[in-house]
């Protein structure tokens, strides 16, 4: 890992808020701070409505954010032109969660897979069949799926082709946005191994965005928490999952029940209370003080700052963890 | 062993909507659509081979049968007021009638598609200015602005279909606009996007064969309205003109003999009122069809 | 003390556009008072339908055969009348998708109600304070507010609990479950898993519990019962089968989650155990194993007639459909 290859700096994102609402807006992202070194995968993970998918979008500008900036290999992406953005495309690329909504039905592999290398290159026909036959090997795939229809596939194999059609044109980052979340569990399982095979063979760098922490567990060299829209805990996978300091990331941690009854029934059962609140009116201060146990008058007051509590970036919003750092 | 290897129900239950001899057996499974395909296929045959069918030439006088009856000898459906032959008459009135709905439906596709589709790809201040002027077309009723048209242009087979054609351009414009809407919002549409699929190629390739279905309904649907308008233009002298036969002229000059001899209307109208009915059965049968709750 | 629910060779065959489907092959499970019964498997299995068949909800043109006994009475021959005291009385089934289950044209308080009045004979203010002590059972907070609530008006989370609410109001003797958590997010998930907990303890209810999620069946189930393509292929207390599944599939199922306790590692990195092939679609009888075609242990034996449940061990309740089953010592205890 040298060097970053993505920085977001204080990404916000905003919507009109939809009828009932009282006319106000979305705040999906407020603020949002991260970087992905060069052939890291980072976690980005969180329940619904925490403004997972708004960061990834924002990153590959499906979306225009409000605020902030995405700087991928020092341009930033908000910025540039609509030329050089179509040509910088080339380098990141995305794999989305539906694998029956994210094919073109009426469009065979073949041509799905060589879509980017035409827009891309100027490559003869021949090229272009051989490069998009190569990246449904690479994906596992026979070659016999090449002339078939998505609607012929199964979701894991139409999930395989949006990840060849990713990778074709061997990108630097991969935004997969919940990708094998709509997948069974014994299919998931080789979409997971896949992607990290992928990723140690090509070295691209990855932001992994998904509700599940045993996927983000599994795969990612970092992780990042998200609630209500902001960032409120970063760091190595090891030290998170070890020794999550959020009480929201611990929170979520104790939710997620383990497949395997001996460790999930003696684990200590540390609930949040309630539901998130809306983030058309988040609350004043820590997003998480009217559900957190720890909450008293400075989290209403004031919005926490980040702590570092670890050597390798380990770092946390929450005023408990700050209080408890500056005691030592 | 009878072990069939199939992916999940949802992805068997797309293939059933998407493989084309599919849709094209399903649609024979619904009687009334049937009905109105068959319907549609008689008009059409009727119409091009209008020649070959017709016993005698829609515009030669016999002044010994004048006013005929219907089932004379020789003439099945009787004569009109200058004796010619009624049912050649509406043989060969198939076809200006028929052109007039394909054509001005085609013009209000060709014309209306493009504009829907980018109006709904890149909303903004075109999609601004396509609605509003929908609108505009739309507040008029559509024989109102029909009529409008062929009075200033003249009564023509060319200025009926003009006036029909933009007449029924909202409709189209509305639709692809709709579906453009919809699909820019689709994981495959946003993959092209992400991926630096240049928007021409995203707009043609991506959003206008997934849209196919729903325009063909419209179409379907438009052609028997811009029969019913041509057949009114015709009625009230803006359409095709006289000697050539159109059903809808037919009945304009059989409303002077209605008292004595009303079969010279009841023929036009029927025909006209049957190839209506056919057209938007086949419309609605397939607009069932690409209705995604349906399928 | 005799199962509240006793399924015999329940065998189901639907019908689509192809022609008949074999979507439950002779299923048998139990479910005792305060027990709760985890039904498993991936999408396509059958394990939804078997829960649609026990109130007989599947459409028309289903054939179900077999036996379905709820308190000794046989579900599958019951007039129309007395199933529609079964169902929500006897009998209750909280499904996937709360906002589909919920009328949207009618107040909480008013759907609450309306199952009080026909299974319990509760009107006016009694069955008003009957409709808040449930949502109060289930964790709804204000519930005096809630019961004026519309359903589009609550989150998922809230209107799975009404939902609950709803299945307790006929004061059930089985509660089905059909992928309750499925929609909701894990902190939610949780908190409905708690309420289940806790109205087994307190009510004695028999629960079955439909799903795919393996977390949710180690977090709250007695025994798990694995199917896969229509047919029982294990069953098992559930520390029995978390810690040595028999079955290839379930053995493969378990590989395939990162948290679980069978799963592998490799040179550090943990790879996950993947399952080549797909669930079929069965339109005719087999002669042999539905996973033969998927099975690394499969043999011509699996391949020319169907294994048959068998008591498997070591615990005595553990029974396996499986010639060749996965060796308890290979999994790490």
């Amino acid at each position: 890992m040298t060097g970053a290859l993505l920085e977001v700096e204080r990404l916000t994102m905003e919507f009109r808020a939809h009828r009932g609402t009282g006319g106000g807006r979305v705040q999906a992202v407020r603020g949002v701070s991260f970087t992905i070194g060069k052939g890291e995968i980072l976690g980005l993970v969180g329940e619904t409505g925490s403004g997972k998918t708004t960061v990834g979008k924002c990153v590959v500008r499906l979306l225009n954010p409000s605020a902030g900036t995405v700087r991928f290999d020092g341009q930033d992406i908000t910025r540039v032109p609509r030329g050089k953005l179509r040509q910088l495309r080339a380098r990141f690329q995305m794999v989305f969660q539906d694998p029956y909504s994210s094919l073109d039905p009426r469009m065979t592999v073949a041509r799905i897979v060589a879509e980017p290398v035409r827009a891309h290159t100027t490559d003869s026909a021949t090229e272009v069949r051989a490069k998009a036959a190569r990246a449904i090997e690479r994906v596992g795939l026979p070659s016999g799926v090449l002339q078939r229809l998505p609607h012929e596939l199964s979701g894991g194999q139409r999930q395989r082709v949006g990840l060849a059609r990713a990778l074709v044109l061997e990108p630097q980052l991969l935004i997969a946005d919940e990708p094998v979340s709509a997948l069974d569990v014994s299919v998931r399982a080789g979409i997971l191994n896949l992607l990290a095979d992928l990723q140690r063979s090509m070295g691209f760098s990855c932001l992994f965005i998904t509700h599940d922490l045993s996927v983000a567990e599994f795969l990612c060299d970092r992780v990042a928490v998200m609630y209500l829209g902001e960032i409120v805990e970063v760091g190595t996978r090891d030290e998170l999952f070890a020794d999550p300091r959020h009480p929201y990331t611990q929170s979520l941690l104790a939710a997620a029940p383990l497949p395997d009854p001996v460790r999930q029934r003696g684990r200590a059962g540390a609930r949040l209370a309630g539901e998130p609140a809306s983030n058309v009116t988040p609350p004043p201060g820590c997003g998480l003080n009217p559900r957190c146990p720890l909450a008293d008058d400075r989290c209403i007051a004031e919005a926490p700052a980040f702590t570092v509590v670890s050597a390798l970036g380990h770092m946390t919003r929450c005023h408990r963890v700050e209080e408890r750092q500056s005691a030592q | 062993m009878s072990l069939t290897i199939a992916p999940d129900p949802a992805a068997m239950l797309e293939a059933a909507g998407q493989s084309g001899r599919h849709w094209l057996r399903r649609l024979v499974e619904r009687p009334p659509a049937v009905i109105g395909l068959a319907g549609v296929i008689v008009v059409v045959v009727v119409a091009v081979f209008a020649p070959l069918l017709a016993p005698y030439s829609p515009v030669a006088s016999s002044f010994q049968a004048v006013l005929a009856r219907p089932f004379t000898a020789g003439h099945l459906l009787g004569t009109d007021e200058l004796g010619r032959d009624v049912l050649s008459r509406m043989i060969y009135g198939a076809q200006p009638t028929l052109e007039v709905g394909v054509l001005a439906t085609g013009l209000a596709l060709v014309v209306g598609v493009p504009i829907g589709l980018v109006s709904g790809y890149y909303r903004g201040a075109a999609d601004m200015l396509a609605m509003r002027i929908t609108d505009v077309v739309l507040a008029f009723p559509f024989l109102l602005v029909a009529i409008g048209l062929a009075a200033i242009f003249g009564p023509s087979l060319r200025n009926v279909v003009l006036a029909l054609g933009i007449a029924s351009l909202p409709g189209f414009v509305r639709i692809a606009r709709a579906e453009a809407m919809a699909l820019r919002e689709q994981d495959f549409v946003q993959a092209a996007i992400v991926t630096g699929v240049r928007d021409r190629v995203i707009l043609f390739r991506h959003l206008l064969p997934n849209m196919a279905g729903p325009i063909l309904v419209q179409a379907t649907l438009t052609i028997p309205g811009a029969i019913l308008g041509s057949a009114l233009l015709s009625y009230l002298g803006l359409g095709v003109q006289p000697p050539t036969a159109s059903w809808g002229n037919m009945l304009a000059t059989a409303q002077e003999y209605l008292f004595n001899d009303p079969w010279l209307a009841v023929f036009p109208g029927v025909a006209i009122f049957l190839a209506t009915l056919c057209f938007n059965l086949l419309g609605d049968g397939l607009r069932d069809l690409f209705d995604p709750a349906m399928r | 003390m005799p199962a509240v629910l006793e399924v015999d060779d329940l065998q189901v065959r639907l019908f689509d556009r192809t022609g008949p489907v074999l979507a439950v092959r002779g299923i048998s499970l139990s479910v005792r008072r305060g027990e709760v019964v985890a039904l498993v498997g991936e999408s396509g299995c059958g394990k939804s339908v078997t829960a649609l068949s026990l109130l007989r909800l599947l459409p028309g043109d289903a054939q179900v055969t077999g036996s379905v006994r709820v308190d000794g009475r046989e579900v599958l021959e019951l007039s129309p009348a007395q199933l529609r005291t079964i169902r929500g009385g006897e009998v209750a089934m909280v499904f996937q998708e709360p906002m589909t289950s919920l009328n949207p044209a009618f107040s909480v308080g008013n759907q609450i109600a309306e199952v009080l009045r026909l299974h319990q004979g509760l009107r006016g203010a009694q069955a008003r304070a009957r409709a808040l002590e449930l949502l109060r059972m289930v964790g709804i907070g204000d519930p005096e507010k809630r019961l004026r609530s519309f359903p589009h008006e609550l989150s998922g989370g809230m209107r799975q609990r009404v939902m609950i609410a709803m299945a307790l109001a006929g004061e059930p003797k089985l509660l089905v479950l059909d992928e309750p958590t499925t929609a909701l997010d894990v902190t939610t998930q949780a908190q409905i898993l708690d309420i289940v907990r806790d109205l087994r303890s307190r009510t004695g209810m028999a629960i079955l519990l439909i799903t795919h999620d393996l977390g949710v069946v180690a977090d709250i189930a007695d025994r798990i019962v694995v199917m896969y393509a229509g047919a029982k292929v294990e069953e098992a207390d559930v520390y029995d089968l978390f810690r040595a599944p028999r079955h290839p599939y379930a053995a493969g199922l378990l590989g395939a989650l990162p948290g679980s306790a069978v799963a592998r590692r490799e040179a550090g990195r943990l790879r996950l155990a993947e399952i080549p092939g797909m669930v079929p679609v069965l339109r005719a009888p087999l002669e042999s194993c539905a996973f033969a075609p998927r099975c690394q242990r499969a043999t011509d034996q699996c391949r020319e007639q169907p294994p048959l449940l068998t008591p498997c061990g070591p615990a005595d309740d553990h029974a396996v459909a499986c010639f060749h089953p996965e060796p308890v010592a290979t999994v790490p205890a």
